[in-house]
């Protein structure tokens, strides 16, 4: 290594003067662009506004979210978008609230995003909160889909939310999970839980209403999280079969759990010791109940919260108070601003000993497999 | 080995940081023009605080990649390092939040001290343990940062569950911090961030280029035993630069903590350590060690978030599935770059024997087939993406059977 003096600081020195120019260019450029305050500006060309998007930020990558861009292409069609100038795009999160941030802030950028919904990957998460308020405060209208913000602190970084109430489907999924296991003739064991996170909302809120069903007489040994990684979903339920000697019931949380669960009780040759009760019926998850893997699904509808995403965000653009008041009759009253999209249960086939007559009927619709498949076949779908 | 990098060489230019500027001017340009909303010209306060905001971030990492990578060594743990030291951060804070604050909004100076304090400290204690394994029990540099890569974030996320069961009564595998100050540090990250990143810039060109031991940094990198021969204590440098490593990524753990809100120490900032020395490598530096500047990893930093920024403007929905791409063939292209110099003056062939005519159409079928997959998302091309795929894969095969034909005819 040659030391000669003056030319590394020199070097250096310049190289530092380009970068102090190039921050000076950048700023630079901002004076005679920069948009007023708040940073919202007027578009550069008509063009750039001939059409406006509406975005779906999921929360990860899950086949849950293939019936829902279903339902965005459906709702899109049905409420003839293309004609409005209007495109419908959907945007799979890598599973990380920093994801979620970045994406936010990127969208804000973009004049010509004029919808998003999101299912929101923190309930409780203030950094994504404050960047949906300042998409709001731009113009831009922000929904929740599927997984909403913490009600109690954040409602107003959101207009509406779209989705299941999640607390109901735990307690569908525990009332069904609790027959099956009275069936077997069972009065006592363990169970545990599976999801990508036991802090998100949706998920808290659907193993809580599991827990509130099964009762006292079983025991909730664990709730799982594997952060939406399958192979660790996987490990979750090896090692949930093997510290807890009296599990009888596995209770999948989120749509990938379903078949994870089933494939390792069935390699691990262990299916008649468990009850298998899970949520979303992703299209391995319908093979596994079709093979006798799996006992009850309990089953969103992200196709039709998909649909009801475009038909809310378009009436919102367009201001078509009949639609929003149509979708939310008791706005303005407790949870008015939460529509719905109601649950199916799903059983192998009426000899299960699942019932229709255990759930209230104007909130769960009761549909053995073949009924389910027919109707996923309808709309071209390989799950829900 | 190349005169840029190094305290030595010539009156030559910077040629590498030169070639960076141009590079960043001409994917600003070309994005505004090539985005249909113009948002770097009609917009661009936004933009830039986004560019500014995730450079300062990778920036401060990578400046730390920079200086370990200068030295000879490798550290791939800064990336569980920033989830440690938030992990870190967020449990101090709930020990010295109230007993019921589960949002942490009671913790008082003490408390955010005492964090702040703490998280830089376990990125001090995670250098000097670095160090002991490379100096002391003689692991490769690779191996001992490979353990801590897994080692940490595992033990960040028991770290995590243990303390919140002991403090809350029930496990959480994340900690939502809604402190005021930390409130505050999200509301003004970008200057806060810029500023920080750019006066540790300031200081690591210092300390690499006016000081002793950064000429020793450079000496240990460039021929560790005639340095230790020469009498340079390498032990004592190697701990530098393994403390300045993880205390660069410590402090980008507090930073990224308060910028999420959360410190969840499962998926914080995983794979962040590629792309610091990613930007590292892209700014000059060697991984044979002895080689790069700070300003070369500054530039190299912004040019990456620039292009990773460029994609999301350009690919207006899940432009993140393009990134991995784009950093790996922007690396690739760099070190190539920075090993070859000037056509014609290294000696050595891109393309040549049998390898290098294979090579010719596979980089020009995967160069059409990126072309035809992210001309899909973009407006002005999403009609003719069969078209441009062909296109892109016909020129790139005719340009680099061109080079190949100059290259055999420059030999014979």
């Amino acid at each position: 290594m040659s030391i000669a003096t003056p030319s590394p600081a020199r070097r250096s020195l310049l190289a530092w003067a380009l970068v102090a120019c190039l921050a000076a260019g950048c700023s630079g450029r901002t004076g005679p662009t920069t948009p007023g305050k708040g940073g919202t500006t007027s578009p550069p060309t008509a063009d750039s506004r001939a059409t406006r998007r509406f975005v779906f930020i999921t929360n990860g990558d899950d086949p849950f979210w293939d019936a829902c861009l279903s339902g965005l292409e459906e709702g899109a069609s049905r409420f003839d978008c293309a004609a409005a100038g209007i495109t419908v795009s959907r945007d799979v999160n890598n599973a990380t609230a920093e994801g979620q941030i970045e994406r936010l802030r990127q969208y804000a950028t973009q004049p010509d995003v004029a919808g998003i919904a999101i299912s929101v990957i923190q309930a409780d998460n203030q950094a994504i909160v404050d960047e949906m308020k300042k998409l709001r405060a731009k113009g831009v209208q922000v929904i929740t889909v599927d997984g909403d913000v913490n009600r109690e602190f954040y409602r107003d970084a959101r207009s509406y939310y779209i989705g299941t109430d999640n607390m109901v489907g735990g307690r569908t999924l525990g009332t069904a999970a609790k027959a099956l296991l009275d069936a077997k003739g069972l009065s006592t064991g363990g169970y545990v839980q599976f999801a990508g996170f036991t802090d998100n909302d949706n998920a808290r809120s659907r193993m809580n209403g599991v827990k509130a069903a099964m009762g006292t007489g079983y025991v909730e040994r664990d709730r799982m999280a594997d952060e939406m990684d399958l192979p660790r979903a996987r490990d979750n339920v090896r090692n949930a079969t093997q510290n807890h000697k009296d599990l009888a019931a596995l209770v999948g949380i989120w749509a990938y759990n379903a078949p994870a669960i089933a494939d390792v009780v069935t390699e691990a040759g262990t299916r008649d010791r468990y009850v298998i009760a899970t949520f979303d019926a992703a299209p391995l998850a319908i093979g596994q109940m079709q093979k006798g893997n799996i006992d009850v699904m309990v089953v969103q509808n992200p196709f039709e919260m998909g649909v009801r995403t475009v038909r809310l965000l378009k009436a919102m653009v367009d201001g078509d108070d009949a639609v929003i008041t149509h979708m939310f009759p008791d706005a303005g009253g407790p949870d008015g601003d939460v529509h719905t999209t109601g649950l199916r249960v799903v059983v192998p086939d009426r000899s299960s000993p699942v019932k229709e007559d255990l759930f209230d009927s104007r909130v769960v619709e009761f549909l053995p497999l073949s009924d389910f498949t027919a109707w996923l076949a309808k709309y071209n779908l390989t799950g829900s | 080995m190349p005169n840029h990098g190094s305290p030595g060489g010539g009156w030559a230019l910077p040629r590498h940081e030169l070639t960076l500027v141009a590079a960043i001017v001409a994917v600003f340009v070309i994005t505004g023009w090539l985005d249909p909303n113009h948002t770097y010209f009609a917009n661009w306060a936004e933009s830039r605080d986004i560019i500014l905001r995730n450079t300062a971030i990778l920036g401060i990492i990578a400046l730390g990649a920079a200086v370990v990578i200068i030295a000879g060594g490798i550290d791939l743990s800064a990336g569980s390092m920033v989830a440690f030291s938030a992990t870190t951060c967020g449990l101090l804070l709930a020990v010295f939040s109230a007993p019921d604050d589960r949002r942490l909004v009671t913790v008082g100076p003490l408390g955010i001290g005492v964090a702040i304090g703490g998280s830089l400290l376990s990125g001090l204690l995670v250098g000097t343990l670095h160090t002991w394994l490379i100096t002391a029990i003689r692991l490769p540099p690779f191996v001992a940062t490979l353990a801590t890569l897994v080692g940490l974030r595992s033990f960040a996320r028991a770290m995590c569950l243990f303390v919140t069961k002991e403090r809350w009564g029930s496990e959480s595998q994340q900690i939502n911090v809604n402190t005021p100050f930390f409130a505050w540090l999200k509301e003004h990250n970008v200057v806060i961030m810029t500023a920080t990143f750019l006066v540790l810039a300031v200081l690591t060109w210092l300390i690499l280029s006016r000081t002793v031991l950064g000429r020793h940094l450079y000496a240990i990198g460039g021929n560790e035993q005639a340095a230790r021969l020469s009498g340079i204590r390498t032990e004592n440098a190697k701990w530098f630069a393994y403390c300045f490593g993880s205390l660069t990524a410590a402090l980008a753990g507090v930073f990224l903590m308060a910028d999420s809100s959360v410190a969840q120490p499962g998926n914080l900032a995983r794979g962040y350590e590629l792309n610091a020395i990613a930007a590292a490598v892209v700014g000059g530096c060697s991984l044979q060690g002895g080689v790069g500047t700070v300003p070369g990893t500054v530039l190299g930093a912004l040019f990456l978030r620039l292009v990773i920024d460029s994609v999301s403007k350009l690919i207006k929905a899940s432009a993140d599935v393009y990134e991995g791409m784009i950093v790996g063939i922007i690396v690739a292209l760099a070190v190539t770059l920075t090993q070859f110099g000037h056509p014609g003056q290294s000696g050595r062939r891109l393309f040549s024997g049998s390898r290098g005519l294979a090579a010719i159409p596979t980089i020009a079928t995967l160069a059409g087939l990126l072309a035809m997959m992210g001309g899909a998302n973009v407006a002005a091309f999403a009609d003719r993406t069969g078209l441009l795929g062909a296109a892109v894969g016909g020129i790139t095969l005719v340009l680099l059977a061109t080079v190949r034909w100059l290259e055999g005819r420059r030999v014979s």
